[in-house]
């Protein structure tokens, strides 16, 4: 009897705790997440997924945690969140497993709006996200920042101390560093020779990430006329950027909920002014005590003046923002042939790349869309590629 | 009334080793210390939290009930998560000598962890209440000094519905027997 029993027993054991180990899914496909409702506004919800959050990969994206990089992504395994199972919801439970889990669903929608952008080409996917990344900067722990890196193609987020949304959870801010692999892939690798410059420029916008420098590479590039003009195509990536994430979230102040002393300056519905030449370019570097910092708040400044414009031809668009969208990405190789001859010659304007951004749809302007252009572009742009505009009343 | 209960079905399931006079009960408190992967699973994260037990024994035989309780807050920025688990266990024993020496032990058991999280983000709030089942194996050894002084330890592999790799615990009890 007591063998028996015990034989039982072990049976029973055994096959429970095998299908427990199987059945690791209990909570199935949905996870609880803090996710913007149709107002904007960040509320717990139920989202599905393309599989169970236990392990966070899919075709979409993998997601690791607390993780180091290296030059084929993360190393180690991809997160497995702390669950519980609520009536079929599968419930973070803790703040480090939330983070994990929604930044993959992230980009599991992120894959989705691509999908039906037709842009998700452009990249390789599934992306590679990290969550919580430690890493030092100039000050200590890097704390507040996400980043695009560019060498090893993966998103990073270090970890978050104000007061306002993790940066994990933000959808436009992840989207932002997103859509610098598009710029990434379909403008700076096609202007191929010019990589180890690139490199060199995002080196001061990514300081965790310091690269070393080749021969040719010294403090004194930043006179050169490619390093220049690196500025103003990282002034173009970062306004590219910004209106990506707004118009994948509706919000056109993505940086305030997590990052309020941005909210303003980097507001897509401020203020449209001119963009700036490549004699002003010079000038920030000239005037300037401390050119680096100058040319890089140059950078997002001018970035911010570009978004504003193109958010703004967007909410017109007389199909929708994300079309607009849409046929803006589908440009972005068109950019470097077209910019290439100038590139070495002389300082580029930052106006130069609305031509190429727009070019199918110059025709298509109407009142509205050209006086907001006229805003910002010089007049021997307006009439040597927006010509059309001038036979406007407007 | 309860311990009629318990010795009627423990007499049930054991009809031929049954002595009423050799049952014995134990009650205490224990430690168990936890290790179990991180949300980065090449880590691994180390909890303590105490416990409840008691056991009723007829040698070699024991059944042990725990009950546990923790709780916890994690934050990043302005989000925070707050968990209280209640858990809930029932482990078998089978002990190899009477443990008024040191005695070793195996077990087996199962039970559930009673979840209720409560996350939240400026104005928005959510709580939500969650179950996760577990079962496992151990051992460990315990001793019953001067008959009444009980001080085990144990060591077991646990499966926990809804985490990918198994908890490994390590138990600590001390109690009285009568």
């Amino acid at each position: 009897m007591r063998f028996s029993l015990s034989l039982s027993l072990m049976l029973w054991l055994a096959s429970f705790a095998v299908g427990c180990a199987e059945s690791g899914t209990s909570c199935g496909k949905k996870a609880l997440l803090l996710w913007p409702d149709a107002k904007g506004e960040y509320q717990f919800q139920s989202v599905p997924l393309s599989t169970s959050p236990h392990r966070l990969k899919s075709e979409a994206a993998e997601v690791y945690f607390d993780a180091a990089y290296s030059p084929s992504g993360y190393r180690g395994g991809v997160a497995e969140p702390r669950l519980t199972n609520s009536n079929g919801l599968c419930v973070p439970m803790d703040a480090d497993s939330s983070l994990a889990v929604n930044a993959f669903a992230q980009f599991e929608s992120l894959h989705r709006f691509e999908k039906r952008l037709g842009t998700v080409s452009q990249l390789s996917w599934p992306r590679k996200v990290g969550v919580q990344i430690r890493m030092q900067d100039q000050n200590g722990l890097s704390h507040n920042n996400a980043h695009y890196i560019s060498d090893f193609d993966v998103i990073a987020v270090v970890p978050f101390s104000q007061p306002g949304l993790p940066l994990a959870l933000n959808q436009g801010i992840l989207a932002h560093e997103h859509f610098h692999a598009h710029f990434q892939s379909q403008v700076l690798l096609r202007l191929d020779r010019l990589r180890p410059v690139i490199s060199w420029v995002e080196n001061l916008f990514n300081p965790l990430f310091p690269m070393k420098p080749t021969p040719d590479q010294t403090g004194d590039d930043l006179w050169s006329v490619v390093g220049m003009n690196s500025f103003v195509l990282r002034g173009w990536n970062e306004g590219l950027a910004d209106l990506f994430g707004s118009i994948y979230t509706g919000d056109p102040e993505i940086m305030g909920e997590s990052i309020p002393q941005l909210a303003a300056s980097r507001s897509l519905l401020g203020p449209v002014g001119p963009l700036f030449t490549g004699a002003d370019v010079r000038n920030v570097l000239v005037r300037s005590l401390n050119p680096r910092k100058s040319l890089m708040d140059m950078s997002y400044q001018q970035g911010t003046q570009l978004a504003r414009l193109l958010y703004r031809l967007a909410s017109i668009h007389p199909e929708d923002a994300p079309a607009f969208l849409r046929r803006l990405m589908l440009r972005l190789p068109e950019i470097a042939p077209r910019i290439e001859p100038r590139y070495k010659s002389g300082v580029m304007d930052f106006e130069m790349i609305l031509p190429i951004l727009l070019g199918d749809q110059v025709d298509e302007l109407d009142d509205e869309a050209c006086g907001l252009i006229e805003q910002v572009v010089s007049k021997a742009m307006m009439q040597s590629e927006f010509a059309r505009c001038l036979n406007k009343s407007y | 009334m309860l311990k009629q209960i318990v010795l009627i079905t423990v007499s049930s399931l054991f009809p031929a080793s049954v002595a009423l006079a050799s049952v014995k009960w134990d009650v205490g408190l224990g430690l168990e210390s936890r290790v179990q992967s991180d949300v980065n699973p090449d880590f691994a994260d180390f909890k303590t939290a105490p416990q409840l037990f008691t056991q009723v024994r007829m040698h070699p035989w024991a059944v042990l009930v725990e009950f546990g309780h923790e709780e916890g807050r994690t934050d990043s920025g302005g989000f925070s998560v707050d968990t209280q688990t209640v858990s809930l266990g029932a482990w078998g024993r089978y002990a190899f000598i009477e443990p008024e020496r040191w005695s070793p032990f195996v077990s087996a058991g199962l039970g559930g962890n009673f979840d209720r999280v409560v996350s939240r983000y400026g104005k928005a709030e959510d709580e939500r209440r969650g179950t996760r089942l577990f079962a496992g194996t151990g051992g460990g050894v315990g001793v019953a000094l001067w008959k009444v002084l009980l001080l085990e330890g144990e060591a077991r592999a646990v499966l926990v519905q809804d985490r990918v790799m198994p908890l490994l615990t390590f138990s600590f009890r001390a109690g009285v027997r009568f």
